[in-house]
C-alpha cells in the first residue's frame, strides 16, 4: 500500500503514456442498408458502441442481426455505412494492419502451406525477411501449431486450421482482433479447449478483441462486454457487463445468472 | 423367482471350469480365420497389374474381334486386312521399306505440333487472362470471340488455304486457333470464378492488386488454367493430323492419305494407332505435370 502511494504520479503517467491505450473502437450511430431488388433492407440501426483498449466485446443475436455485418464494416471491407466508425478516434475508410479479422470458415488459401498463409499477412507491410520468419514462427508457436509448418490447410483439423487463421490474424500485432465465430464450425470438445486457448493469447497479446458469437455461454465465458442484438433491423437491445475473474468457472451460480440473463435478452425478440 | 436368481448366478460358474487352462484368453471372434495380410508391397503390385489391365482391356478386346473378323473373312481383305499384316505393315514404315518412313512423318507432324504449341499456348494464356480480368475487355471481345470458337476449324481450311497456301502457315494457323479457343475460355473462366472469400482474404491483407493477382487469381486459376492447356494441346493434336489429311505433302495425317489413295488400308490403321497413341500420351504427361505442380490439391482418387 505504502509502496503504490510512494510513486510519483509523474511517473505513472510515463508509463501509461509509453503504452498508449489502442485498439479504441467506437461505434456512433452506424445504419446499414441494403438495397435488393429496388427494396431498402435496414440490416443495422442506430449502432453505438464503445470498446476500450485490450477489451473482450462479443456480439450476441440470433441469426440474420446483423452481427457479421458490424465485423465487415470495421474492418473495411464495406464502407457503404451511414454514422462513424473510429479506431484510436480516427474514422475507418478501409482495411488497415491495425485491424485484423478470422472468418468462421478459416478462408486459408489452400494451395499456400500454414507459414506461407501467415507469412502473407505480413506481404504488404515493411517487415524485414528475417524478422517475417521469426514473426511467423513465434505465431505458429503462439497458437500451438509447431510441427504443422509445412502442412497443406487440406491436411489440418478444423481446429487447427482456425489456429492457423488466428496466427495470421495477429501475426502483424493488430490493435483489434476481429472474430467471426471463428469456433462456430469446431466440435463442442475442440470449441471449449479453443475457448481457453483465446483466451491465454487475448491476454498474451494485449489486444482489443470484438467476437461474434451465437454461444451465449462462450460470451459469458469470454467477454468483458456481451453486446446482445435484435434483427430486422440489427440493433442494440443490451450491453451486459461480466466482471468475473478469468478463468471463470461455468457452473458458478453467477455464472449461471449471467447467461440466463443474456438469454432472457434475446429470448424477448422471439415474440415479436 | 430365487430360484433363478441362483442359476444365473452359478452360469458364469459353470462356464468359466471346462476352459483349458493353455486356451487363449480372447474373445471368440478373435479366433475367426484372419485373411493373409496385405503388405504395402503387394497391394502397390495389385493396383499396378489392375491399372495395366484398365489401359489395355478395351484394345486388346478390339484386337480380338478384328483378328476373328478378318480370320473368318467377314470383310475383304483389302478393306480389313489382318492384325499380322498391319504389324507387318507397321514394321516396314518404321524401318522405311515402305516408300514412305513412318517416323519421318511423325517427326515433321510432332515437330509441328511444338510450333503450334509455342505459339497457342502463350497467345490462349494471354487472352484468357485479359477477358478474365478486364469485365470491359470480356464485354468488347468476348461475343466476338465466342462466335469465332464455334466456327470448326477444318472449315476454315479452304478459306486459309487460298490466303496461306498449303505451307505450314495453314497448318500454324489452324492449331493455334484450335489451341487459343479452349485455353482462352477456360483460363477467362477460372480467373472470373475465384471465391470472393479469398479476394477479401486479399483486401483485409491489404494485398496490392499485383499481389492479389500473383498470391490469390493466378494459384486459384490454375487447375483452370491446366484443364486449358491440356485441352488446348489436344486440339492442336487432333487439328493438325485434320489438316495434314486434307492439305498436306508431309506429316502423320498426310501418311494416312497417302495410304487411302493407294488403297492400302494397312496403312491408314498404322496411322490411326499411332494418332491415338500419341494423344494419349500427350495427355497423360501433361495430366502428371498438372498433379505434381498441384500438389496442394486434394488427392483425388
Amino acid at each position: 500500500m505504502s509502496a503504490i502511494d510512494t510513486i510519483p504520479t509523474a511517473v505513472q503517467d510515463v508509463s501509461f503514456e509509453s503504452s498508449a491505450p489502442s485498439g479504441a473502437l467506437e461505434l456512433r450511430s452506424v445504419e446499414k442498408i441494403y438495397d435488393v431488388d429496388g427494396k431498402t433492407l435496414q440490416v443495422l440501426q442506430d449502432i453505438n458502441l464503445v470498446v476500450r483498449p485490450g477489451e473482450f466485446v462479443t456480439l450476441v443475436g440470433t441469426s440474420g442481426c446483423g452481427k457479421s455485418t458490424i465485423l465487415r464494416l470495421v474492418v473495411g471491407l464495406d464502407n457503404q455505412f451511414s454514422g462513424e466508425i473510429l479506431l484510436d478516434g480516427r474514422p475507418i475508410t478501409g482495411p488497415g494492419p491495425e485491424r485484423s479479422i478470422v472468418f468462421q470458415d478459416h478462408r486459408l488459401l489452400p494451395w499456400l502451406t500454414v507459414e506461407q498463409n501467415i507469412a502473407l499477412a505480413l506481404e504488404s507491410t515493411s517487415t524485414p525477411q528475417a524478422e517475417r520468419k521469426r514473426l511467423v514462427s513465434d505465431h505458429i508457436g503462439l497458437v500451438g501449431l509447431r510441427g504443422f509448418e509445412k502442412a497443406y490447410p487440406r491436411q489440418l483439423s478444423g481446429g487447427m486450421a482456425q489456429r492457423t487463421a488466428i496466427a495470421r490474424g495477429l501475426v502483424t500485432h493488430p490493435e483489434l482482433l476481429l472474430l467471426d465465430e471463428p469456433l462456430g464450425a469446431l466440435d463442442s470438445l475442440t470449441r471449449s479447449y479453443l475457448q481457453l486457448e483465446l483466451l491465454r493469447i487475448w491476454r498474451q497479446q494485449h489486444v482489443s478483441v470484438v467476437m461474434v458469437t451465437h454461444d451465449v455461454e462462450e460470451a459469458v465465458f469470454l467477454s468483458d462486454k456481451i453486446v446482445v442484438l435484435t434483427p430486422r433491423p440489427g440493433r442494440i437491445k443490451k450491453i451486459v457487463s461480466v466482471d468475473l475473474p478469468h478463468p471463470r468457472d461455468r457452473i458458478d451460480p453467477v455464472f449461471g445468472k449471467l447467461r440466463q440473463q443474456v438469454l432472457d435478452y434475446l429470448a424477448v425478440d422471439y415474440s415479436i | 423367482m430365487s430360484a433363478k436368481t441362483v442359476s444365473l448366478s452359478r452360469l458364469p460358474a459353470v462356464e468359466v471350469v471346462p476352459r483349458e487352462p493353455s486356451a487363449p484368453l480372447r474373445p471368440a471372434y478373435h479366433n475367426t480365420a484372419v485373411p493373409p495380410k496385405r503388405t504395402a508391397a503387394s497391394v502397390r503390385l495389385r493396383n499396378r497389374s489392375l491399372r495395366i489391365a484398365q489401359y489395355i482391356g478395351l484394345p486388346v478386346a478390339v484386337l480380338l474381334v478384328w483378328t476373328i473378323a478378318s480370320r473368318f473373312q467377314l470383310l475383304p481383305a483389302t478393306i480389313l486386312p489382318s492384325p499380322t499384316t498391319v504389324l507387318g505393315t507397321a514394321r516396314d514404315l518404321a524401318t522405311g521399306d515402305y516408300g514412305e518412313n513412318l517416323f519421318y512423318h511423325l517427326g515433321v507432324s510432332l515437330w509441328r505440333v511444338a510450333r503450334g504449341v509455342a505459339i497457342g499456348v502463350p497467345l490462349g494464356l494471354a487472352l484468357g487472362l485479359v477477358l478474365g480480368f478486364s469485365p470491359s475487355a470480356e464485354s468488347w471481345f468476348g461475343p466476338a470471340f465466342r462466335a469465332f470458337a464455334q466456327i470448326p476449324s477444318i472449315t476454315l481450311v479452304p478459306l486459309l488455304m487460298m490466303i496461306f497456301g498449303v505451307d505450314d502457315r495453314l497448318k500454324l494457323f489452324i492449331m493455334a486457333k484450335s489451341c487459343v479457343i479452349p485455353l482462352t475460355l477456360v483460363t477467362a473462366e477460372g480467373i472470373r470464378n475465384i471465391p470472393q472469400h479469398y479476394l477479401e482474404v486479399g483486401a483485409v491483407l491489404r494485398l496490392s492488386r499485383w499481389r492479389q493477382v500473383r498470391h490469390i487469381v493466378i494459384p486459384g486459376a490454375l487447375p483452370s488454367i491446366f484443364t486449358g492447356i491440356r485441352q488446348g494441346i489436344a486440339h492442336v493434336w487432333v487439328s493438325l493430323v485434320a489438316v495434314e489429311v486434307l492439305a498436306s505433302a508431309s506429316g502423320i495425317g498426310y501418311l494416312m492419305t497417302w495410304g487411302r489413295m493407294v488403297f492400302q488400308l494397312d496403312v491408314v490403321l498404322v496411322c490411326v494407332v499411332v494418332i491415338g497413341s500419341i494423344g494419349l500420351l500427350l495427355d497423360s504427361g501433361l495430366s502428371n505435370t498438372e498433379a505434381r505442380l498441384l500438389s496442394w490439391r486434394e488427392n483425388r482418387k
